[in-house]
């Protein structure tokens, strides 16, 4: 039996249906593996809820995901009250009537936030609210906040938190216990693939499965220990740049992974604002080069090769001191990449190369270079390395072909699973036209690429020059460089082979010979000295689908989005399909492809072991057709190695939080359902007999696009009434004359920069008596702007002392606050609003920054939009609102001819505009 | 302003009850001379600078008071600086921000004697100095314009603002460029292309479009 899309949707497995129940009458979070299909139960729950009777809000989902849970409602037949969605795009007025009308309602946490303040929320009359990757959830964020706003007035409402990465929650310590008082639950349910219920459920109804180990070339596995030994060396000089940061435990293995970073960065969070220029780039460096392991299995030879002549284009370009890239490891890196592709060597030196590889023998006669070896002419090999994974895709679906012939059966699909759309295209090029030909193309492109890199670089460098014979030392630009030796020997070395012309010349003279020969087909493998094909150069030409040039490719490739029941019965071999499973996104997506796709046969590209799961899920769903799964490993390499650590460190992070949950105590308060939350609104008053006489609410005044930090709650957990407006001129107004620009360090040190600062602290001084900055560290965060040894040189405009120094000599009226945490912003405004008067919504919101900003912060034009705008050269604060009234988007404004642009912005502005956007390198 | 006898306008005039400041042995960019002076720094007539150490705060915590109301508002700018030579002060320092806010004191905090220095000095070099540094900036070559437009769009970086130009050519043509022509160049994954790609197509009013 088949099941339809939504059948497969909404049926439960056994063990679904026990953790619904559980669930039902709880107050409390919810851990699933990852992909086990979380994704299922919340959908059960918005189903149940989807009736006018309820009012449920869902918070914390991404666009994806409710377009997913909607979608599916939409079909079946059941559900007539759909859910809603509120996010930003809709204004005030129509929200507060959306929120009454009951049902199940998806709203984004920080308008909810406002929304609750304002007041339109009913939230006495709130069924529930559901927490969507609660793991984010932490005790600043606004999903705190709220839930802290519903239980103070809605005490019967339930609240349940969803999340499926263990590793999230069970990372700190007695981090769950943590996660669940913020949420205010008291219930906690853990549900891991090895939870007895559902391993019974997924092993009754199996899958075929088949291992195929593939070997890395010997030049991948030259690449792959050369990165390695790079990540490593990087993370070592990390380590010893700042000896006080806590990393021993970071090391390669833990470096696998993209979250590495993420947990560097965390590491490195306290120092982040201190650290010095080459550790910044250290840490840069090592974001790409964890990808370059990727890169490495993922790209064809030439993608990857590009991407490390782009790399060294634009450190030599932006002049960068990535000191990574001048070891001779990474030599050892990027002429390996290169080889991949092609090499440029006299015949003598490739005799050398053979017999250095068939001898063992050092006899140093063989390799004594011929003093005639300079002279003779150097000839180009194009070798075109193709991925071994390809090979192998390629003799699995043979394999699956003929059973299906042999068999006699109605041929199914034949589903092929990669991780990156990028590979999906990549596979769908090679079993239409063959590697070579793919590669063929690549190099192509590579070649008009060179010149390219030549141009940014010349460009740049010339551009450069002229910028440094302007300046001044001192002055900004000039900042000292750390150069190394190394830095600058390895440059000139780069430069030197970059510039040379050797490939250009070959490649020309090859093309020469092979059009007075004749076209050469290129079917062979093996590294024979070959002329390029000479279909023509023309990258643009589409690639036709299952076009049969490839005679070991038979099956017939679907591109994505036909729908596969319009070739049941027609074709006589399996409809191969191959998707990408977009791992960062949840399980859902995984199974609708499964659903779309209801295959036979399976090949895991990509193994993942969390994907897995989706697929065994299916397969107990899907009981009437067997299924058989390939997974293509590539051998000793970093693909299997983080596939193992995947399972561990999931499968440790549960063992740590079924401890934890065993050990847990909580106060019976937790759930925020008998607590009284304010015990007196705080009074403002000079004595406490006066204060009951004048009983006055404090109140501040808060921007509304601050509820996204974390001092808007700590204003209202210390008892102060928050009033969210839009305003233009400041973010927090504490009393009638005092106006608080608020500047986390990171948002300091760029509006310092971009100058945004400057007019914000001219804006509120023209306004308020008291201007003040509040500059905010977080709680992690060292609470210094500097390391004393900042300080040996002479003064620098680099430094934050000097940019504060100047600030506030042309700012004499601005006052400067300092504070840890956020917790002590509240305390510090708390102190400041003693003995004045309150803030009056209506004056704030009538300030204006400039004329033209009225219209635009009322949300009436997209910021991020007007930002990228603002950028371009000819665009004024002045002019931009009279482009973005008549035009579309940045993408309609470059399409303009010069004409064009001028009757929009004026005749210079308009030259510069269109010059920038036309100039050709 | 303020005018202390026979000052030269060069250097900075340091009360001499600062003497034994520890933070005097690390002034050594600008010049300084021991003086008759209100505040415990004249920098010049319109900036004056006094020094608190936290240790000596949390000690002596009416000092500070009363030095700030004998300061009163004779100097156009007035800094207050805090040097946290302590690892608690917590309390003090919400009380010292009250103190600055309401006294009309530039507060700054400094977490070591060369930092302390530090801000000393620089008032003096820039005390004549106009506020161009702090202000929008236009950037002027091709390189800086182009790279500082498109780095405004989240998870790009200067690598691959090079992919980009090396790859199409014009700005025109990086704008046009549709989701697969991004994916195909190295180093850009699918969120960094959809980032792109909305960003350049991104309508400026949301409400406008149907």
């Amino acid at each position: 039996m088949n099941l339809s899309a939504v059948e497969v949707g909404h049926t439960l497995l056994p063990y679904e249906k026990e953790i619904f129940t559980q669930l039902l009458d709880a107050d409390g979070l919810l851990i699933m593996g990852k992909h086990l299909g979380i994704h299922r139960i919340v959908r059960q729950f918005v189903k149940l809820f989807s009736q006018p009777t309820s009012i449920v809000i869902i918070l914390n989902t991404s666009h994806e995901e409710r377009t997913m849970y909607i979608d599916d409602l939409a079909i079946d037949a059941d559900t007539k009250h759909l859910p809603k969605i509120i996010t930003n795009e809709c204004d005030s007025q129509r929200r507060s009537e959306i929120y009454p009308t009951g049902g199940v309602m998806f709203v984004t946490s920080r308008i909810l936030v406002v929304d609750m303040l304002s007041g339109i929320v009913p939230i006495e009359h709130l069924s529930g609210i559901m927490v969507c990757n609660a793991h984010r959830v932490t005790e600043k964020s606004s999903e705190a906040f709220i839930l802290r706003l519903y239980r103070e007035k809605n005490k019967t409402g339930f609240i349940k938190a969803y999340t499926d990465s263990p590793e999230g929650v069970a990372s700190g310590l007695a981090q769950v216990t943590r996660l669940m008082k913020n949420l205010f639950v008291t219930q906690l349910f853990i549900w891991p693939r090895f939870h007895s219920s559902v391993h019974e459920s997924l092993t009754k109804y199996t899958a075929d499965v088949v291992e195929l180990d593939v070997e890395l070339t010997e030049d991948m596995q030259t690449i792959q220990t050369s990165i390695l030994a790079i990540h490593n060396m990087c993370l070592q000089e990390i380590k010893r740049g700042l000896p006080g940061v806590e990393l021993d435990d970071l090391n390669l293995e833990n470096g696998l992974f993209s979250a590495f970073n993420n947990i560097l960065r965390r590491r490195l969070e306290p120092v982040a604002h201190r650290m010095s220029a080459k550790t910044k780039q250290l840490q840069t460096d090592l974001v790409v080069i964890t990808r370059l392991l990727s890169y490495l299995t993922e790209y064809d030879c030439v993608s990857f090769h590009n991407y490390l002549e782009t790399l060294r284009t634009s450190s030599s370009t932006f002049n960068q001191t990535s000191s990574w890239m001048f070891q001779d490891v990474a030599n050892m890196l990027f002429e390996t990449a290169k080889r991949r592709v092609y090499y440029i060597e006299t015949a003598a030196e490739r005799a050398i190369k053979k017999a250095r590889k068939q001898n063992s023998t050092k006899d140093s006669n063989i390799y004594q270079a011929d003093e005639n070896t300079a002279t003779q002419p150097k000839e180009l090999t194009v070798k075109l390395e193709e991925n071994p994974k390809w090979a192998e895709l390629a003799a699995v679906l043979k394999e699956i072909e003929t059973e299906t012939v042999i068999n006699g059966e109605n041929p199914g699909t034949t589903l092929v699973l990669v991780s990156e759309e990028r590979t999906a295209w990549q596979l769908r090029d090679y079993l239409s036209i063959g590697g070579r030909q793919l590669l063929e193309r690549g190099f192509r492109k590579h070649m008009a690429l060179r010149a390219s890199w030549k141009a940014v670089r010349m460009k740049f460098t010339a551009e450069r020059a002229i910028q440094k014979a302007k300046t001044v030392p001192g002055a900004p630009g000039s900042s000292s460089n750390q150069v190394y030796n190394t830095h600058r020997r390895g440059r000139r070395r780069y430069r030197e082979e970059f510039q040379s012309n050797d490939l250009e010349e070959l490649v020309q003279n090859a093309r020469a010979n092979a059009l007075a020969k004749a076209n050469v087909a290129l079917k062979n493998r093996s590294d024979e000295v070959y002329g390029l094909s000479l279909v023509p150069a023309d990258e643009n030409r589409d690639l036709p689908a299952g076009d049969m040039s490839d005679p070991e490719d038979e099956s017939n490739i679907v591109e994505g989005d036909v729908y596969l029941e319009t070739f049941y019965g027609v074709l006589d071999s399996p409809v191969v399909v191959i998707r990408s499973m977009r791992v960062s996104d949840g399980s859902w997506h995984l199974e609708k492809i499964l659903a779309d796709a209801n295959p036979r046969y399976i090949i895991m590209y990509d193994p993942d072991p969390a994907a897995i799961r989706q697929v065994e899920v299916f397969r107990s769903l899907r009981t009437g057709m067997s299924l058989r799964v390939y997974f293509l490993w590539y051998k000793e390499s970093v693909e299997a190695q983080r596939y193992l650590t995947t399972i561990r460190q999931e499968k440790e992070a549960f063992e740590k939080l079924i401890y934890e949950k065993s050990r847990m105590a909580y106060s019976h308060e937790q759930d925020g359902k008998s607590l009284n939350f304010k015990q007196d609104d705080q009074m403002m008053g000079s004595s406490t007999r006066k204060a009951m006489r004048n009983k006055v609410q404090a109140t501040v005044v808060v921007d509304v696009r601050e509820f996204r930090s974390a001092l808007p709650s700590m204003l209202h957990a210390a008892s102060i009434h928050v009033i969210p407006v839009t305003i233009e001129v400041g973010d927090y107004i504490i009393t009638p004359d005092m106006c608080m620009e608020r500047k986390s360090l990171s948002d300091l040190i760029g509006s310092l920069k971009s100058g945004r600062l400057y007019n914000q602290c001219q804006a509120m001084q023209r306004h308020y008596k008291i201007p003040i900055l509040l500059i905010e560290f977080s709680d992690t965060a060292t609470f210094s702007l500097h390391s004393k040894n900042d300080f040996s040189g002479d003064i620098s405009w680099d430094h934050m002392t000097s940019k504060l120094s100047l600030l506030t000599l042309h700012f004499p009226t601005l006052r400067l606050v300092w504070a840890k945490s956020p917790h002590m912003s509240a305390e510090v405004i708390q102190s400041l609003k003693i003995g004045h008067g309150q803030p009056d919504a209506t004056t704030c919101m009538s300030k204006r920054a400039t004329n033209e900003d009225q219209m635009i912060s009322t949300g009436y034009y997209n910021q991020t939009a007007k930002q990228l705008l603002l950028k371009l050269p000819g665009i004024t604060a002045i002019n931009c609102k009279h482009v973005m009234d008549n035009i579309t988007s940045v993408y309609e404004l470059s399409q303009l001819p010069l004409s064009g642009m001028q009757a929009l912005i004026g005749l210079e502005p308009g030259k510069m505009l269109h010059e920038f956007i036309n100039q050709s390198l | 302003p303020v005018q202390v006898k026979n000052v030269n306008p060069n250097s900075i005039t340091i009360n001499q009850r600062q003497k034994g400041n520890p933070i005097l042995k690390h002034i050594r960019n600008i010049a300084y001379e021991y003086g008759d002076c209100l505040p415990d720094y004249h920098i010049n007539p319109n900036v004056a600078i006094m020094y608190l150490s936290m240790r000596f705060h949390l000690y002596r915590s009416n000092y500070i008071g009363a030095a700030v109301r004998s300061l009163g508002r004779t100097y156009p700018l007035r800094v207050l600086l805090v040097h946290l030579d302590v690892d608690q002060y917590h309390n003090a320092l919400i009380d010292l921000t009250k103190l600055s806010t309401l006294n009309g004191l530039t507060l700054l905090v400094a977490s070591s004697a060369e930092e302390c220095a530090r801000y000393i000095e620089t008032y003096k070099r820039y005390e004549n100095k106009n506020a161009d540094m702090l202000m929008e900036r236009m950037d002027e070559t091709y390189l800086s314009r182009s790279t500082g437009f498109l780095t405004d769009i989240p998870s790009v970086n200067s690598t691959d603002v090079v992919t980009l130009l090396s790859n199409f050519g014009t700005l025109k043509a990086v704008c046009s460029a549709d989701t697969k022509e991004l994916a195909e160049l190295p180093g850009f994954g699918e969120q960094k292309v959809h980032r792109i790609f909305d960003a350049f197509r991104a309508p400026f009013v949301p409400s406008r479009v149907p």
